[in-house]
């Protein structure tokens, strides 16, 4: 098999509280292969956001390293770091994180406004992109306007608007309740699919984590142990 | 992001809070109205200024020949001038470019006795200089009572009306005085005397016993009070007057002159001197107006805090999909720049139309008061409109900097987590 495309050695990150310092993240090597769905799960605290945000460039680690597709995340300088979140990652949160005053094709479009994407170009493929999570009839509407489920799917359509390779999701169902996640999470999945995409999704619901092709568990900051569903295998 | 996604994006936003960048602008607006206001009236006073002294006579120089003015009356020592003005230095001045007139003078000396004998009468008269002067110091030109004003080559003579009413002409027989010979006649201390016969071309308003001859009359004159037959080559005219297109040509002229080693004298201080009080008063407003700068930009500043406090979660959602921080700045600073354009646009509106308004009520006042200064006095240069534009958005522009350098620095995760 080729190089996997996320590698982490010795990853750890403090926080400082005060005085005291606090391992949110000791000592975690990892590696995920192209096009795997992987899980984190854990209680609070135990360190799943920090990993994601570590691997998403939007935080740097205090010590070891972290390596996405070639590029090391702790070394990288911040052009690099912003360049890399642009063209190579995808951001869903579990509170959708959209714009407020944008509507729903401008949202999807806002990353290709940032890669600097032509005007006429852009706006074809995000409402491409809103056809393809079912939204094709509420492109002109504000995210006030929009149901959680709806807004998750805008989320989901601007996160695959610059073609990642990777999509990092943070509780995306938490939001949602049982039916509308479930729809939401088939969505994704058949996305994934679809595209190829590696994705890894931070989430407290086992039915969800279950999904995935590995869980992670994580306790403390330290990953716990690694469960394979082979469930693909399983499903085909 | 390409700048004309900045652009929009930044216009947008301002949109979005309109009262509030309304608001913002609000100071720019009262400081630009300010400056505007300021700088048309220095601008419209200066020209104003420039215009009266052109009308006093600062487009016109005295020219005096070099070597001082004549030693004594005695004609044996009168021709110590060094550099005297021959009527060949009259012609050349003439074809000076930007010279509209150039009228000699021949004066007559002051122990000269005049006496003008006409229609039974004997009066002490005054010999008046020429049409150099005339019109200076705010007078509009005169006019004529009958006849003209404008002398012609010789034998001719004006009249004021202070001379035409002692000899006992009533105002109705004036234009019958037109054409009449009267006498003019020069006294020595010593009791000789020589009578000039003139034709009365013309009766001047002025109540004086003034008369006025034309030059060549005049040299006539001076030949018999010196017994001399060629005054004029010997020693010249006694002065000049130019007069140039404009003030600045004026300058110009007198500079050359002086240059040529004539003595020359012109208003040109007085002017120098007007400028440097309308130029004092103009900063002392600017500084007053500087204290409006001051809350202007903290308006835009305060503003901007606001925004950049309410949209931290943007922030960190535009972060996490790729935006760099000169992107945030950058979109934070344009914000803050069209806060200001918005205040400079709409101030230097305003301060026009209250420039149109002052300067009707001026004009109105100007009529009331029958004083003969017409024009303008709020005067928008095209310079200072752009000027004051790009200044407006410099103040939004430094108002925005720190703010905006506030809003690049945040932490993404930490402006996600801001609710």
């Amino acid at each position: 098999m080729a190089d996997p495309l996320i590698h982490s050695r010795g990853l750890t990150r403090h926080y400082h509280v005060g005085k005291s310092t606090v391992a949110a993240l000791s000592n975690v090597d990892l590696t995920i292969p192209h096009g795997e769905f992987t899980a984190l799960v854990g209680p609070s605290g135990s360190g799943k956001s920090t990993l994601l945000n570590l691997i998403g460039g939007l935080d740097r680690p205090s010590a070891g390293e972290v390596h996405v597709d070639g590029l090391s995340l702790s070394a990288a300088a911040e052009p690099q770091l912003v360049r890399y979140r642009r063209e190579r990652v995808g951001f869903i949160f579990q509170s959708f994180n959209l714009l407020p005053t944008f509507s729903a094709v401008e949202n999807v479009e806002s990353p290709l406004v940032l890669a600097e994407v032509p005007r006429r170009e852009r706006r074809q493929r995000a409402e491409e992109l809103l056809a393809s999570v079912g939204l094709a009839q509420r492109t002109s509407h504000r995210p006030n306007e929009l149901s959680g489920g709806e807004k998750q799917r805008v989320a989901i359509a601007r996160a695959l608007a610059n073609r990642p390779l990777l999509l990092l999701a943070d509780e995306p169902t938490g939001n949602l309740d049982t039916r509308t996640g479930a729809a939401v999470l088939d969505l994704l999945c058949n996305l994934l699919k679809a595209n190829g995409l590696t994705m890894i999704m931070v989430t407290h619901d086992p039915e969800v984590a279950a999904r995935a092709d590995r869980i992670i568990h994580l306790r403390d900051g330290c990953i716990q142990h690694i469960e394979t569903t082979r469930k693909t295998e399983a499903a085909t | 992001m390409t700048v004309h996604d900045q652009v929009r994006t930044a216009l947008s936003n301002v949109g979005r809070r309109k009262l509030r960048s309304a608001l913002a602008s609000l100071g720019v607006l009262v400081d630009t109205l300010t400056i505007v206001t300021i700088v048309s009236l220095a601008t419209g006073v200066r020209q104003q200024i420039n215009d009266q002294f052109a009308s006093i006579g600062l487009d016109r120089i005295t020219v005096n020949p070099a070597g001082g003015r004549r030693g004594g009356f005695n004609v044996y020592d009168g021709f110590s001038h060094k550099k005297p003005i021959t009527a060949q230095d009259i012609s050349r001045w003439k074809a000076l470019s930007g010279v509209t007139k150039v009228i000699p003078e021949i004066n007559l000396p002051g122990s000269v006795g005049l006496e003008l004998r006409w229609n039974g009468t004997n009066q002490t008269v005054r010999m008046s200089g020429g049409d150099g002067m005339r019109g200076m110091f705010f007078q509009e030109a005169p006019k004529p009572l009958a006849g003209s004003l404008e002398l012609s080559e010789s034998g001719g003579i004006i009249l004021s009306r202070g001379i035409v009413q002692a000899a006992g002409i009533p105002t109705n027989d004036y234009a019958r005085v037109i054409g009449q010979t009267v006498e003019t006649i020069l006294k020595t201390s010593r009791g000789e005397t020589q009578s000039f016969s003139l034709r009365v071309e013309g009766i001047s308003p002025e109540r004086s016993s003034d008369i006025q001859v034309s030059v060549t009359d005049r040299i006539a004159m001076k030949n018999w009070w010196f017994n001399s037959t060629n005054i004029l080559e010997r020693e010249g005219y006694d002065s000049a007057v130019i007069r140039a297109a404009d003030v600045s040509r004026a300058n110009e002229l007198s500079t050359q002159l002086r240059h040529d080693g004539f003595q020359v004298q012109s208003l040109e201080m007085i002017m120098a001197v007007a400028d440097r009080i309308v130029t004092a008063i103009t900063l002392m407003f600017m500084l007053v107006s500087s204290i409006a700068l001051l809350v202007a930009t903290i308006g835009i500043a305060n503003t901007m805090v606001m925004a950049i406090y309410e949209r931290t979660r943007e922030i960190g959602i535009l972060k996490a999909m790729g935006a760099s921080s000169r992107e945030i700045r950058q979109m934070f600073m344009l914000e803050a720049g069209f806060i200001g354009l918005i205040g400079g646009v709409l101030g230097l509106l305003l301060g026009w139309l209250l420039g149109l308004g002052l300067n009707q009520v001026i004009q109105i006042y100007l009529r009331y008061r029958e004083l003969p200064v017409h024009g303008r006095f709020f005067l928008i240069t095209p310079t200072l409109a752009l000027g004051v534009i790009l200044f407006a958005i410099l103040i939004g522009l430094v108002a925005g900097l720190l703010p905006a350098q506030r809003a690049a620095k945040l932490d993404p995760l930490e402006a996600l987590r801001h609710e």
